[in-house]
C-alpha cells in the first residue's frame, strides 16, 4: 500500500515537473521575444532589476547599493531588488553578477580593489573577466590613509621611515585591503613596521590601537575620519586620487612623495589605480548596447539627483562618480601591469609571503 | 549623580508620546521577524535602515533599537513550539524548550523563557549603567589575550554537556564542531582549509543554517520518523490553562533569580568579544546551568532550568555589545556594526566622544533595549497562545510547512542555494546526533568558538608572545578555566566510583 502511495507521488512530481518547465519555457520564449523589439525604456518599464551586492547587509556595499536603488528605479522605471549575495571575500557575488544572463536586468555592486588583486594575481574561483564587463559606473574611490594612535612618537611618515624600532601596524585578514596596503607600502619605502594580521575587523583593530598593542592601520578615509576627529588617531600617509593629494586631506603626503624609486612609484601606482577603481557597478558582458548606454544614463541620472545627493551625505558615504566608459579604461590600465616583477610583489602581498 | 539623572531624563523620553508608538512599532515588528526562523535581529536592522532617513535622531535609534531587542523573544517562542530556532541565539532553547512542549508545559516554558528574556536584558544594561561611567576603561581591559581565554573558558564546557557518563561522546562532538568551524580561509594563514575547491566555502560554514540544520531540521526528521504532534499531552486545550502556566512560568524564572543573575553575567561578559554574536552565550549559560544543577541529568528532558538559562543568557549580552559601541563608537557584534550605520544618517556621529556628547542618547538606548524586552516579553505571551493551537496538529501536516518556512529562512539571508543544501546536509547530521546520543550542544559550543580561539591565540602570541597569559586578567580568566577543569574530572572520578560501588 506505503509503495503503491509512493509511485503515485512519484508520477505526480514528475508530472508537476514537466508541466513547470513547460510554462517557464513559453514564458522565457516570449519574454526573449519581446525584449527584442522594444526600445530600452519601454523594455525597462515595471521590470524587475536585480541589483546585486556580494556582501551582508548592513556593510558599507550594502549601503551604498540601498541608498542608490530608490534613485536607480526613479530613473529607469524598474523595481530595482538589493540582493545580498556574499561568500568567499565578495568574489561569490562579483562571479554571479558576471555570469547573469546579459539582458540588463542584473547588475552588481563590488569591491573592485578585491576582484583586481583576485584577477591580478590569479586566484582559483575567479570566474570573471574585468575587462568584459559592461560597466555602468563607479560610485566613490578609496581614499586610504595610514592612521596612527594617539600619543604615537611617530607623527610624521618621515618619522616612521627614520624609527629605530619596529611599529607594529594591524590588518584584518591575509590578502584584505588593509593587509596589502602595509604590505606594500612596507616593502616600497622600506618601513620599519612589523604587520600584524588576523583581526576580525578594523574595528578591532581599533580597539587594539586604544588599547596600545598597535601603532596604526591603514584605512579608508572616510571610516578612519570618527577616530581622527575625535583625536584618537592621525593620518600621516595616503594613497590619494590620481596621484595627487586628495581635497579632503590636503596637508597629508601621499605615498609617491615619499617613494625613493622610480620601481617604487610604479609600483604604488597600480595600488593608487586599484583604490581608484573601488566601488564601481558592472552589469554582465554582452547585454545590448543600447540597453547598457539606458542604464549608464538613469546612473548618471541617479548619482546626480539631488534626493540621492543627500541621502548619501546624510550617511557620510563619499561619492565619485565615474562614467562606464571611463570605468571600463580604468580597470583595463590598472589590469596592464608591464612588469612581471610587480606582479610578482602583488602576488606575493595577497599570499601572505613578503 | 549623573548617572540617576540620565536615567530619568531617558525614561521620561522613551515613553514620551513621540516616541513610545516607534517603540511599540518596532518591538512588534522585531517579534515577528524573531518568530520567522532564520531571520535575525541583524536581519531585521538591516531591513530599518531605508526607513530612518527622515526620522530624528532619537526616534530612530528607539525604532531600530527596539526591534533588534525583541527579536529574542520572538525566536525564543518559535524555539519552545515549533522546535526550530526563530534566530541563532535562540538554539540553545530547543535543548529543554520542546520537550516541554511535548510534556505539555509550553506554557509554562514561554512564560519562563520570556521573563528570562526580559531580566538578562534588564541585568544587562544595568551593569552597563553601572559601569558607565568607568566603561573605557573596562572595555579595554579586554584584548586579545582576554578573549582567548573567555573562549578556552566556554569551550571547557563541553565536557559537562555530554549525557552523564558519555563525557567520551560530548568530547568527540565538540571536537568535531571544532573541526568544521575551520573550513574555509583562514584568517592567519590564508590558506583555504576543507573547502574542496567550492567557493561557497570560503568564508566558512554560516553559523545560522548549520544552527538549524543541527537543531530544526534533524527535529523535523525526528518528527516525521515518530509521527504523532509536537505536544504528546493535550492535557488541557483550555487557553486560561495556558494562561495559568505561563504565569507559573514567570515564577518560576523569578523563583530562581540566582540562576538569572549568572548565566545574565556570562552572556553579558561574552558580549564583550567582538564578532562573538549571542548564540554561543546562551550554550554556555546552559552548560553552566547543567554544572551547577543538582539534577544535571534531567537537562535535555524539558526542565525549566534548561530554557532559563540560555534565554537569559542571550539577552544579555546586549548589555556587554552595547559597551564597546557606546564607550568608542566601535561595534561589537554585527547588530551593533548596522546600529552605527543608523546613527550616522540620523546625523549623530558615533566616535570615542559618543559618551560625552550624546550621553542623553545613551540612556535613551538603554531605555530602549529595557523597554523594547518588555514589550517583546508581554506580546510574546500574548501571542503563545493561538501559537500553541498549532502544536496539537499532527505531524505529516506541520512537518512539510515547517520544512518550508525553515529551508527558506535559510535560504533569505544570503539568497544562497548552498546555505540550503548545508541546513539539509547538518539536518542528517544533527539526527545522527540525537539518534546516536553525540552532544548537539558540544557540537555547536566547538563550531563557533573555533575561529576565535584560533584568531585571538595567533594575535596574542604575535603581539604578547608565549607569556602572554601572565597579565592579571587573563591569568585569573586561565585559572578559573583550570579550576572549572579540575572541579569536572574529580566530579567525574566521583561518579565513576559510586557507579563502581553500585555494581558490585
Amino acid at each position: 500500500m506505503k509503495e503503491l502511495l509512493f509511485v503515485g507521488r512519484f508520477k505526480r512530481i514528475v508530472y508537476g515537473g514537466l508541466v513547470f518547465f513547460f510554462a517557464a519555457g513559453v514564458t522565457l520564449g516570449v519574454r526573449t521575444a519581446e525584449a527584442q523589439s522594444k526600445k530600452p525604456a519601454a523594455f525597462y518599464k515595471g521590470k524587475v532589476l536585480t541589483f546585486i551586492v556580494p556582501y551582508t547587509p548592513g556593510g558599507g556595499y550594502d549601503v551604498y547599493a540601498r541608498i542608490l536603488a530608490p534613485y536607480l528605479e526613479k530613473h529607469t522605471g524598474t523595481r530595482v531588488i538589493v540582493r545580498n549575495m556574499p561568500g568567499a571575500g565578495g568574489m561569490l557575488g562579483v562571479n554571479e553578477t558576471y555570469n547573469a544572463p546579459p539582458n540588463g536586468l542584473t547588475i552588481g555592486i563590488q569591491n573592485c580593489v578585491g576582484s583586481v588583486t583576485n584577477q591580478l594575481t590569479g586566484v582559483k574561483g575567479v570566474r570573471y573577466d574585468l575587462t568584459k564587463f559592461s560597466w555602468i559606473g563607479r560610485m566613490a574611490i578609496n581614499l586610504r590613509v595610514l592612521v596612527m594612535r594617539k600619543g604615537s612618537d611617530i607623527t610624521s611618515i618621515q618619522k616612521l621611515m627614520n624609527a629605530k624600532r619596529t611599529v607594529k601596524i594591524g590588518a584584518t585578514g591575509l590578502g584584505g585591503s588593509t593587509y596589502v596596503d602595509a604590505v606594500i607600502t612596507k616593502k616600497v619605502l622600506n618601513l620599519p613596521t612589523e604587520v600584524i594580521h588576523g583581526y576580525d575587523s578594523s574595528p578591532a583593530v581599533d580597539l587594539g590601537m586604544l588599547r596600545g598593542e598597535i601603532e596604526g592601520q591603514w584605512g579608508s578615509y572616510s571610516s578612519r575620519l570618527k577616530m581622527m576627529k575625535a583625536g584618537e588617531q592621525f593620518a600621516i600617509l595616503q594613497s590619494g586620487d590620481k596621484g595627487k593629494r586628495d581635497s579632503r586631506t590636503p596637508d597629508i603626503p601621499t605615498f609617491f612623495e615619499v617613494a625613493p624609486s622610480e620601481k617604487g612609484k610604479r609600483i604604488l601606482s597600480t595600488l593608487a589605480g586599484m583604490h581608484e577603481t573601488a566601488r564601481p557597478i558592472a552589469a554582465p558582458p554582452g547585454i545590448p548596447q543600447e540597453r547598457l548606454e539606458f542604464l549608464q544614463q538613469a546612473f548618471y541620472k541617479a548619482m546626480h539627483d539631488p534626493g540621492f545627493l543627500e541621502k548619501a551625505k546624510k550617511a557620510k558615504r563619499p561619492l565619485n562618480y565615474l562614467s562606464g566608459e571611463e570605468m571600463s579604461k580604468l580597470v583595463k590600465s590598472v589590469l596592464e601591469i608591464p612588469e612581471e616583477d610587480i606582479k610578482q610583489i602583488f602576488i606575493q602581498a595577497v599570499k601572505g609571503s613578503i | 549623580m549623573y548617572v540617576v539623572d540620565g536615567l530619568l531624563q531617558g525614561f521620561v523620553t522613551a515613553v514620551s508620546p513621540e516616541l513610545l508608538p516607534y517603540l511599540v512599532v518596532g518591538a512588534v515588528l522585531g517579534l515577528i521577524i524573531g518568530i520567522i526562523p532564520g531571520l535575525s535581529g541583524h536581519f531585521a536592522m538591516a531591513m530599518m535602515i531605508p526607513f530612518v532617513f527622515r526620522m530624528d535622531a532619537a526616534v530612530g535609534v528607539t525604532f531600530i533599537l527596539a526591534a533588534h531587542a525583541a527579536v529574542a523573544q520572538g525566536g525564543g517562542v518559535t524555539a519552545i513550539l515549533f522546535a526550530t530556532p526563530g534566530t541563532g541565539q535562540n538554539a540553545a532553547t530547543l535543548l529543554d524548550g520542546p520537550a516541554m512542549t511535548e510534556k505539555g508545559e509550553a506554557g509554562r516554558a514561554i512564560g519562563a523563557a520570556m521573563t528570562a528574556c526580559f531580566l538578562g536584558a534588564f541585568f544587562g544594561v544595568f551593569v552597563l549603567t553601572l559601569l558607565l561611567p568607568i566603561l573605557r576603561r573596562v572595555v579595554l581591559l579586554f584584548g586579545p589575550p582576554e578573549f582567548f581565554m573567555l573562549a578556552v573558558l566556554a569551550l571547557t564546557f563541553i565536557a559537562v554537556l555530554g549525557t552523564r557518563g558519555n563525557t567520551n561522546k560530548g568530547l568527540i562532538a565538540g571536537a568535531l564542531g571544532l573541526l568544521f568551524s575551520f573550513v574555509g580561509m583562514g584568517s592567519v594563514t590564508g590558506e583555504r582549509r576543507f573547502t574542496f575547491g567550492l567557493l561557497e566555502l570560503w568564508d566558512g560554514l554560516s553559523m545560522v543554517p548549520v544552527l538549524l540544520g543541527v537543531f530544526a531540521v534533524s527535529e523535523m526528521i525526528h518528527l516525521w520518523i515518530e509521527g504523532g504532534a509536537l505536544a504528546r499531552k493535550a492535557t488541557d486545550e483550555h487557553p486560561r490553562a495556558l494562561q495559568r502556566q505561563i504565569f507559573g512560568g514567570l515564577m518560576d524564572t523569578v523563583r530562581r533569580w540566582w540562576l538569572v543573575m549568572r548565566c545574565s553575567a556570562i552572556g553579558t561578559s561574552m558580549g564583550l568579544i567582538p564578532g562573538l554574536g549571542s548564540a554561543p552565550a546562551a550554550f554556555v549559560a546552559y552548560g553552566h546551568a547543567k554544572q551547577t544543577s543538582k539534577n544535571p541529568e534531567k537537562f535535555g528532558t524539558g526542565t525549566v532550568e534548561g530554557v532559563i538559562a540560555p534565554e537569559s543568557a542571550n539577552d544579555a549580552v546586549e548589555g556587554g555589545a552595547l559597551a564597546s559601541t557606546l564607550a568608542f563608537g566601535i561595534p561589537g557584534s554585527s547588530s551593533m556594526a548596522i546600529l552605527i550605520t543608523a546613527l550616522i544618517i540620523l546625523g549623530v556621529e558615533p566616535g570615542p566622544k559618543f559618551m560625552v556628547e550624546h550621553l542623553d542618547l545613551v540612556f535613551l538606548m538603554i531605555w530602549t533595549v529595557v523597554l523594547g524586552n518588555l514589550v517583546g516579553t508581554l506580546l510574546g505571551m500574548a501571542v503563545a497562545n493561538p501559537l500553541a493551537r498549532v502544536t496539537f496538529l499532527r505531524s505529516s501536516l506541520l512537518v512539510p510547512v515547517l520544512l518550508t518556512v525553515i529551508l527558506t529562512g535559510t535560504f533569505v539571508i544570503h539568497s544562497a542555494w548552498f546555505d540550503m543544501i548545508v541546513a539539509l546536509v547538518f539536518g542528517l547530521l544533527g539526527y545522527a546526533m540525537k539518534r546516536l546520543d553525540y552532544s548537539r550542544p558540544a557540537f555547536i559550543i566547538g563550531f563557533v568558538l573555533g575561529l576565535m580561539v584560533e584568531r585571538n591565540l595567533y594575535l596574542s602570541l604575535k603581539l604578547y608572545g608565549s607569556t602572554f597569559f601572565m597579565q592579571p586578567l587573563s591569568l585569573g580568566l586561565m585559572l578559573l578555566t583550570i579550576a572549572v577543569l579540575v572541579y569536572n574530572v574529580l566530579k567525574m572520578v566521583k561518579e565513576k566510583k559510586e557507579e563502581d560501588s553500585l555494581g558490585r
